[in-house]
C-alpha cells in the first residue's frame, strides 16, 4: 500500500518532471526557431553572394575588355617586357613609334631599339628598376625598324613575382623628338638672341611687371658702372638696384624722380636725355610692355650720344662761324663791286677823252690801244656785276607758289624779246608746277639768253620741251655752235666761257648761277652737247 | 549574454544540487524566459544573477564560491564542445592571451550579436600575464573560475590576483603569475 504522503510526494516529482520536460521541450522549439531564421538568413545572404559574384564578374569582363582597349588606344606607347627585355606586349602607338607591326615587335628586345650611344645610359636605368622598382624620366633614343632615330622619356615599373623575383616591367615611352628639336631650336636662337643683344651698342634694361630685372646686356653694365656683368642684374629688384644707377648721376634726385613717374604712366617716352656725372649723356627711352591688354613690365634702352652732342655743338657753333663768314662776304662783294666800278667807269671815260682829245697825237695804232684799254674796263664791269648776282642768288627768301609755266614761257619771250631771225618754240600743255617764280624766271632767261647770244646760225632756233617723270623735266635745246664735251663741266663753273669772250659780252656768269639756283630748288641740272650739233640743257625740279 | 551559460549554468546545479533545486530555483527566481534557454540564443544577462543568488539563499553557499565554481564548471564544458582552441595553444599564457585575439573573434562568426567580456593582454612573460577585464557585466569572478579551470588543463600551477580599477567591477586587473610546484 502506498500511503498518501508517498503519492503526493510521487505527484510532486511528477509534476517537477513534467515541468522540466515542457522547458527541455520548449528550449527544443526555441532552438529550432533560432537555427531555422538562421538557415534563411544563410540561404539568403548565399543568394546574394551569388548574383553579386555574377555580377562581379560581368563587371570585372568589362573592366578587362575596357582596359585592354585603353591599353591597345592609349595615346602614349605602352610596352611590357619580361625579365629578359624582351617585349612581349605592345600597344599601337608603341607599334606605330616602332614601325613594328604586332606580330614582328614579340621577336624584338629592348637593346634591338636603344641607340647604340645611349646603351650605357640605359643599363644604368635598369639597374634602378632593379634596385626601387620603378624610375622616371629617362631620356634617350630609339632606332625605329625604318632606321630613323626618334628621342623618348621612358617611366618603367617593375613587375615582381610573389616571392619578389623580377619578372619584367610596364614601360611608358613617350616621343619627345619634337620637343628635343624644339629646345634645340631654342637653345640656338636663345644663343643668337644673346650675341645680338651684346652686340647692341645701346643699354638695355627689361623689367617684369613686378619689378624685377629679367634682362639686361654689356652695354648697359657699362653704362653704369656694373663690373659684374648683365647676369648679376638678372632677378635683382629694380628698385633696390636704383641707388647704384642715381650716384652716377649729374642730377641723381631728378633722374630717379623722372624715372618712377614714366614707370607710372606706363606710355612710350624716347630720347630722355640724361647726364652723367663723368660728362657723357645719354639718351632714355621707356617703353612699357603690354600683352593680352596686360601691363607685363617694361623695357629701358640707353643711347650714348655724347659724341654726336659734341658734334651738334661744334656744328651750331660752325653754322654760326659761317653765317658771319657769308655776311661779311656779301658785305665785301657790295663794297668791291661799288668801289671797283667807279675807278672803271672812270678809265672808260677817260679812255673815250683819250681817243677824242688825242686822236692825231695817238695815230691809228695808239687809238686801237686805248679802245682795248675801254673794252678791257667793260668786261671788267660786266664781271665785276656778274660777281654781285652770284652772291645775290641765295640771299632772298624762297617764295612756294602755283606756276602757269605756259604763261611764265610766253611772257618771258616777250620780255626778252629775241632777234627777228630767232624762233623759240615752246610744248603746249606744259603742266602748272609748284615753285618760286623769280627763281623759274632767272633760270629760262639766263638759259634763252645765252642760247640767243651765242647762236652762230642764219635762223636761230630754240625748243623748249616738258616731261613728267619722278621730276619736272624741262629741257632748252638750241641749234648752236654746241659745246665739247671737254668743257661740259667746266661751263658751270663762275668765271668760264669758251667764246671768244668780248664778242658777246660776256661774264661767265650765267650758267654757274642757273645751276645754283636749280641747287637751290632742290633740282639739277645736265648738259646734252656736242660741237656743231647745238646744246640741249636738262633741268630737273622736285615735284611737291 | 549567450544561451550556452545558462544552459551549461543549469546542468551544473542539476548535477550538484539535484532537479528539484534547480525547479525551485527557476520557480522563484521570477525569470522573464521562464528557464526556458537554449545554447543557440541570447538571453538577458541579468537572469544569471537571479538564478545565482536563489542557488546563494538555498545553498547558503557564498555568492563569490558559486561563481567561481560555475567558471571552473563552463571551461570543462566549452573545452568539451570547442576543443579547438586548447588544442592550438601551447600553454596557459598562450592560451589566455588569444582569448581576445582569436577565441573571441571566432565567436563573433557564429553569433554577432554575441556580446562579449574584453581581456586586453597588458603585460605578457613565459610565467605572467596580466589582463584588462572589461565587461559591463561585471563577472571578473566567472572569468578567475575559468582561467582556473584552464590552468588545470594545461597542467600549470598558478594565482590569480583580481585587482579593481572600477568600482563597480566592469574594469579589473587580472593579474595570473605561474607558481613552482
Amino acid at each position: 500500500m502506498t500511503s498518501k504522503k508517498d503519492i503526493s510526494q510521487l505527484e510532486d516529482k511528477i509534476s517537477m518532471l513534467e515541468r522540466s520536460l515542457r522547458r527541455e521541450r520548449e528550449a527544443r522549439k526555441l532552438s529550432e526557431r533560432i537555427l531555422e531564421e538562421k538557415s534563411k538568413k544563410l540561404w539568403e545572404t548565399n543568394q546574394e553572394l551569388l548574383s553579386l559574384n555574377a555580377s562581379l564578374e560581368d563587371l570585372v569582363k568589362i573592366r578587362t575588355e575596357r582596359i585592354e582597349d585603353l591599353f591597345e588606344n592609349m595615346h602614349d606607347c605602352l610596352i611590357v617586357l619580361d625579365e629578359h627585355a624582351k617585349i612581349t606586349e605592345a600597344n599601337k602607338a608603341a607599334r606605330d613609334l616602332l614601325g613594328y607591326s604586332e606580330k614582328e615587335i614579340k621577336e624584338i628586345e629592348v637593346s634591338d631599339i636603344v641607340y647604340e650611344e645611349d646603351i650605357e645610359i640605359s643599363k644604368q636605368f635598369f639597374e634602378i628598376l632593379l634596385a626601387e622598382g620603378y624610375y622616371e624620366n629617362y631620356e634617350g633614343r630609339i632606332v625605329s625598324k625604318d632606321g630613323t632615330i626618334k628621342f623618348v622619356q621612358v617611366n618603367s615599373n617593375a613587375i615582381f613575382d610573389e616571392a619578389g623575383n623580377f619578372k619584367g616591367s610596364r614601360d611608358i615611352v613617350r616621343d619627345i623628338s619634337e620637343r628635343k628639336e624644339f629646345e634645340k631650336a631654342f637653345l640656338i636662337n636663345n644663343a643668337r638672341f644673346k650675341t645680338l643683344l651684346e652686340s647692341l651698342s645701346t643699354g638695355i634694361l627689361l623689367v617684369n611687371e613686378q619689378g624685377t630685372i629679367v634682362l639686361s646686356n654689356q652695354q648697359f653694365c657699362k653704362t653704369f658702372g656694373i663690373s659684374e656683368g648683365p647676369d648679376y642684374l638678372i632677378d635683382k629688384n629694380c628698385f633696390e638696384e636704383v641707388p647704384h644707377f642715381t650716384q652716377l648721376i649729374l642730377d641723381g634726385d631728378t633722374f630717379e624722380k623722372s624715372m618712377i613717374e614714366v614707370i607710372d604712366k606706363r606710355e612710350v617716352v624716347i630720347g630722355e636725355e640724361i647726364h652723367f656725372k663723368n660728362s657723357k649723356i645719354y639718351e632714355r627711352d621707356f617703353y612699357p610692355i603690354i600683352g593680352d591688354d596686360k601691363y607685363l613690365g617694361h623695357l629701358w634702352q640707353y643711347h650714348d650720344v655724347t659724341e654726336s652732342r659734341n658734334h651738334d655743338i661744334k656744328r651750331e657753333s660752325l653754322l654760326v662761324q659761317l653765317e658771319k663768314a657769308n655776311l661779311d662776304l656779301k658785305e665785301f662783294a657790295h663794297i668791291v663791286s661799288h668801289d671797283l666800278k667807279a675807278p672803271l667807269r672812270a678809265i672808260s671815260s677817260i679812255s673815250d677823252w683819250l681817243s677824242e682829245d688825242y686822236k692825231e697825237k695817238l695815230g691809228e695804232e695808239g687809238i686801237q690801244q686805248v679802245h682795248l684799254i675801254k673794252q678791257r674796263a667793260n668786261r671788267m664791269q660786266n664781271l665785276i656785276s656778274g660777281l654781285l648776282d652770284y652772291t645775290k642768288v641765295g640771299t632772298a627768301e624762297i617764295r612756294m607758289e602755283k606756276l602757269d609755266m605756259d604763261k611764265e614761257l610766253h611772257d618771258l619771250i616777250v620780255y626778252l624779246n629775241p632777234p627777228a631771225h630767232f624762233s623759240i618754240e615752246i610744248q603746249e600743255d606744259i603742266p602748272e608746277i609748284y615753285s618760286d617764280q623769280l627763281r623759274i624766271q632767272q633760270i629760262f632767261q639766263n638759259l634763252i639768253s645765252n642760247s640767243i647770244k651765242y647762236n652762230d646760225k642764219d635762223k636761230g632756233l630754240i625748243k623748249i620741251e616738258y616731261e613728267h617723270s619722278e621730276h619736272h623735266r624741262f629741257k632748252v635745246i638750241d641749234n648752236g655752235p654746241g659745246i665739247d664735251k671737254k668743257y661740259h663741266e667746266k661751263i658751270f663753273q663762275i668765271f668760264q666761257t669758251l667764246s671768244a669772250r668780248d664778242a658777246f659780252e660776256s661774264t661767265g656768269v650765267g650758267l654757274s648761277i642757273v645751276k645754283k639756283i636749280v641747287e637751290l630748288l632742290e633740282g639739277s641740272i645736265e648738259i646734252e652737247s656736242e660741237v656743231g650739233k647745238g646744246t640741249t640743257f636738262i633741268i630737273n625740279l622736285p615735284i611737291t | 549574454m549567450k544561451g550556452i551559460v545558462f544552459t551549461e549554468l543549469f546542468e551544473m546545479i542539476e548535477e550538484s544540487f539535484g532537479l528539484e533545486t534547480l525547479d525551485k530555483i527557476i520557480n522563484e527566481a521570477d525569470l522573464q524566459s521562464d528557464g526556458i534557454y537554449t545554447a543557440v540564443g541570447t538571453y538577458d544577462a541579468s537572469e544569471i544573477g537571479k538564478i545565482v543568488s536563489k542557488l546563494h539563499e538555498i545553498s547558503n553557499i557564498p555568492i563569490a564560491d558559486l561563481v567561481e565554481t560555475f567558471g571552473r564548471y563552463l571551461f570543462k564544458s566549452l573545452n568539451k564542445i570547442y576543443p579547438q582552441f586548447t588544442e592550438r595553444a601551447p600553454d596557459l599564457m598562450t592560451f589566455l592571451e588569444s582569448i581576445n585575439s582569436y577565441i573571441h573573434p571566432e565567436v563573433y562568426k557564429l553569433y554577432p550579436d554575441a556580446e562579449l567580456p574584453h581581456f586586453d593582454t597588458v603585460e605578457k612573460t613565459d610565467s605572467l600575464i596580466i589582463l584588462k577585464y572589461r565587461s559591463k557585466r561585471k563577472m571578473y569572478v566567472l572569468a578567475k573560475g575559468l582561467i582556473h579551470s584552464a590552468a588545470d588543463f594545461f597542467n600549470e600551477k598558478i594565482e590569480v590576483e583580481i585587482e579593481l580599477e572600477e568600482d563597480d567591477g566592469s574594469v579589473a586587473i587580472i593579474k595570473v603569475q605561474k607558481v613552482d610546484e
